[in-house]
């Protein structure tokens, strides 16, 4: 069944090509002239397939994402760890000076 | 005058030599792609215009994927507008490939076949075109192409409940 198939399918597709009669070099060179320009389709079937497109998928968090929100909250903690820490010399300095 | 008459003569032969390679994959490729009729109109018209525009076309890197979007631009331009938001003509009209004696559904579920798809199974899996030479018509890689007939087999083979592979 299976090779069958496969034959079958080369086949039909070979006889519908045979009907195709090929085109005259002199037809092309006679030819009245032509305004294509691809650049300007109005082509909708360039688009990709939606059957190829790769889903598009929610992601809850990426590894880049992680990233910069880890950053960011490192960035955080390392001023607030700095302006505990200036606070605490002054404090000590202060009572230092007290005392 | 003469130097130009030499230079024409010269371009005439090349592109003849140029028409002679490329003539047969490209018809083909967009009779897969369009049908017979709009696929080989589409064609003649695509290598008229390289003809007539063969002093850029030659210094192409990849004259014939380019021709062969020309000859997309063509068929596509041709199209009843009614049906050119989802559809080529072949989709619309799958019954202009049905032929005696042949699974009738062979048509229909190739016409549903993505445009590149479709052309990729036509090209390599029936007529016995390369992955090379499919690849430059459709200006993509040799493993896109693979890709293409994969699925698309796979697809037939979903659709028809046989084994294309």
């Amino acid at each position: 069944m299976s090779s069958h198939s496969e034959t079958e399918l080369r086949r039909w597709i070979q006889e519908v090509a045979a009907t195709s009669e090929p085109i005259e070099l002199e037809d092309v060179l006679d030819w009245p002239p032509v305004d294509s320009d691809p650049s300007s389709s109005t082509d909708v079937t360039n688009l990709v397939p939606l059957e190829l497109a790769e889903p598009a998928r929610e992601r809850p968090m990426n590894s880049k994402r992680a990233a910069i929100i880890l950053a960011a909250a490192a960035a955080v903690i390392a001023v607030v760890g700095f302006a505990f820490a200036l606070t605490s010399v002054d404090n000590w300095e202060r009572r230092r000076g007290r005392g | 005058m003469r130097a130009l008459v030499v230079v024409s003569a010269d371009a005439k032969e090349e592109f003849a030599a140029f028409f002679e390679a490329a003539e047969r994959r490209l018809r083909l490729a967009l009779t897969g792609a369009f049908g017979v009729e709009t696929g080989r109109d589409a064609t003649a018209e695509a290598l008229a215009w390289a003809w007539q525009n063969w002093g850029e076309v030659r210094e192409m890197t990849n004259p014939v994927g380019y021709i062969y979007r020309v000859g997309r631009t063509n068929a596509l331009r041709g199209l009843d507008r009614d049906l050119a938001s989802a559809t080529t003509t072949i989709e619309a009209h799958p019954s202009d490939w049905e032929l005696p004696n042949y699974e009738p559904n062979l048509a229909k579920f190739l016409a549903r076949l993505p445009e590149r798809q479709r052309v990729a199974v036509w090209m390599v899996h029936g007529l016995g075109f390369s992955h090379r030479e499919v690849a430059e018509l459709l200006e993509c890689s040799r493993p896109t192409v693979a890709t293409h007939v994969r699925r698309g087999l796979r697809k037939l083979r979903h659709r028809l409940g046989v084994d294309y592979e």
